[in-house]
């Protein structure tokens, strides 16, 4: 059995390019408003590393694109928002996710968990 | 700019990353950075544990994001496996033991023969004397035709017969061997002072 930290990380990892993409559909972001947001909805995902590699292969891959912008009193960063192409991953992935959960959740959800006081 | 982006950019340029594409990487970089440490964090809130690792850290990137020339991406990584690691260690030894088996051929070249009956009569073992107070050196060769011998006799080989000459083929293999630990030692050497090795 692998570590509860573990297990998070490894369920992070297999949804982050979903998160990122979530969290740019809803407004365009550069890299570290990206985690930053994550951050705050409590997915604090880059303590086993950053998220740079993953949006490069996103771009690479067509399911992003970037455009520079100013930010807010800062230099001009560069923002992303999804493609079509990536829209669609989003919509599949994010199918596939809730499927997966709520298999899971048939499975799991009848463990009765005793907390102790 | 900070030590950290200034690796960064290092690394790219090593990697034969295009100039622009690279100096963009790094503002960005540098800009989050900035902007972490202004709300109070560090690198590591931007970086994770790619905060202590420049080079790992903007090698991946720059692969994922496809910058990287072919001929660099196909380059040894700047901190090997453990397999390429050891590989010229390896291909030392190997050639070492080519350079030694090229001194063998040499020192074992007979300056006469004598050859002993065994007692099957089917092989022979050849005792080579290489000089005076020379210890004897063994070699089981098939029997040749005329020669005649009992068990446990011994006789001269003519000195017109005396095998193959095994000069040249021991100096091959001594030159090339201490060639080739040249070249392996050149290479670990790059390596230990960081700098691949271009050939």
């Amino acid at each position: 059995m692998g570590s509860a930290d573990g297990r998070r990380t490894q369920l992070l990892r297999g949804a982050l390019d979903l998160c990122l993409l979530a969290v740019i559909d809803e407004e365009p972001a550069y890299g570290y408003e990206m985690t930053r947001r994550l951050r705050e909805r409590g997915l604090s995902i880059v303590g086993e590393g950053s998220i740079y590699p993953l949006l490069g292969r996103l771009e690479r891959d067509g399911y992003i694109e970037a455009y520079r912008a100013a930010s807010n009193g800062g230099p001009p960063r560069k923002y992303y928002r999804p493609s079509d192409a990536g829209r669609s991953a989003l919509a599949a992935g994010v199918a596939e996710w809730r499927s997966a959960r709520d298999a899971l959740d048939a499975v799991l959800g009848r463990v009765v968990v005793e907390v102790a006081a | 700019m900070r030590p950290f982006v200034e690796e960064c950019l290092r690394e790219w340029k090593r990697l034969g990353v295009a100039d622009p594409v690279a100096n963009e990487m790094a503002a960005d970089l540098e800009a989050d950075i900035a902007e972490a440490e202004a709300d109070g964090g560090s690198a590591e809130d931007v970086l994770g544990i790619e905060a202590f690792d420049a080079p790992s850290f903007a090698r991946s990137w720059a692969e994922a994001r496809g910058v990287i020339p072919e001929r660099a991406a196909a380059a040894p990584v700047a901190r090997p496996s453990r397999i390429r690691r050891w590989y010229p260690v390896a291909g030392i030894a190997a050639c070492l033991l080519l350079a030694l088996f090229g001194v063998l051929l040499l020192v074992a070249q007979p300056s006469k023969h004598v050859t002993v009956a065994s007692p099957a009569g089917f092989v022979f073992p050849r005792i080579q004397k290489l000089g005076p107070g020379a210890p004897p050196r063994f070699r089981f060769v098939r029997p040749q035709s005329g020669e005649k011998l009992l068990p446990g006799r011994a006789v001269i080989v003519p000195p017109e017969n005396p095998g193959p000459n095994l000069d040249i083929a021991g100096a091959l293999f001594l030159v090339f061997g201490l060639g080739g630990a040249a070249g392996f030692g050149y290479v670990l050497f790059r390596r230990s002072r960081g700098t691949p090795a271009t050939a």
